[in-house]
């Protein structure tokens, strides 16, 4: 159990930081990122509200994995936005040729394929982190199902 | 919990950006604004540089309308209009005609008098002002002058720094 509760420490830490790196990363350059947006297929007529709406999301979800109390339903969101993330994008690479990036920071380093698998490790993460969080409470509440999220 | 934090906050400081730009050596340093002219968005009249108003600086930007850094210096330049009153700004691109009013069109720049746009059919930006990287400011003072050449993206900041030094 204490290697559980390691692995959830550190895919929460990570998912921490990613979140508040791109968050940070679209902020400090406001303008970037609502042009980058702009240029994205179907998020030009909203991306003004999108280059707003998208990093504080992403900082709201941060605080949620951080706050030990709310860090299940924090890891459930997280891992839903990085799969509609990673819908997004093979809808894009299966139906436009040339792709804008608009992630913030380093990511805009990698590759529309590279963003695919990076994605789909974070949705893995995710998934264990919730998998190994559940087992946890299963065990230390005599295996009954937690009628609310509790700290590990 | 406090490796936690101290992970967060490294992270803060990692995202942060720098202004990216270079002076560019044009060789046209203290010449006067090379007479040249633009397509028009009406796709069929031109705009010749020696109509520009006398005794007023000029911004000259060359810009791509699928450049990211073109587009928000652009916003930048736009959010901050009224410092600009003074200032001639010639927007210029070697895209196409469909491009360029797309562009025009979404950041509403025919609503702005002071903003010139065409395209630089005659690729003198690149012949004569070396403009070989977009996003690219030149800077020109009342006696049409070239004062300063910048290739990159510059911020507001920096580009009222120039205008009202």
């Amino acid at each position: 159990m204490k290697i559980g509760r390691i692995t959830i420490e550190v895919i929460s830490v990570l998912y921490i930081s990613l979140m508040l790196y791109t968050a940070v990363s679209k902020l400090s350059d406001y303008n970037l990122s609502r042009e980058e947006m702009a240029m994205m297929p179907l998020l030009t007529p909203i991306a003004h509200v999108v280059s707003w709406l998208l990093p504080f999301t992403e900082i709201a979800i941060a605080l949620l994995v951080f706050i030990p109390i709310t860090r299940i339903k924090g890891l459930y969101v997280a891992t839903a936005l990085m799969t509609w993330f990673t819908v997004y994008i093979i809808y894009m690479m299966t139906n436009y040729e040339h792709l804008p990036c608009s992630c913030g920071g380093l990511l805009q380093a990698l590759s529309w394929k590279g963003h695919l698998v990076f994605n789909s490790i974070f949705i893995v993460l995710g998934l264990v982190a919730i998998f190994l969080y559940r087992t946890i409470l299963q065990v230390d509440q005599g295996r009954t199902l937690p009628t609310r999220s509790s700290e590990i | 919990m406090k490796i936690k934090i101290l992970v967060v906050i490294g992270l803060w400081f990692i995202s942060c950006k720098e202004e990216v730009y270079v002076p560019v050596n044009t060789g046209m340093e203290n010449e006067p604004l090379t007479d040249f002219s633009i397509l028009r968005p009406d796709s069929v009249t031109y705009f010749n540089t020696s109509s520009l108003k006398p005794g007023k600086k000029t911004i000259l930007f060359c810009y791509s309308p699928t450049c990211p850094y073109c587009r928000a210096q652009m916003r930048e330049m736009l959010n901050n209009i009224d410092k600009y009153k003074d200032a001639q700004l010639l927007a210029v691109t070697s895209a196409d005609l469909k491009s360029m009013k797309s562009f025009i069109k979404y950041f509403k720049l025919e609503s702005h008098p002071n903003i010139i746009n065409g395209i630089d059919t005659g690729n003198v930006m690149i012949k004569i002002y070396k403009a070989y990287n977009v996003p690219f400011t030149a800077f020109f003072d009342k006696d049409k002058r070239l004062t300063a050449a910048f290739s990159g993206r510059i911020t507001n900041h920096t580009l009222l720094g120039i205008i009202h030094p």
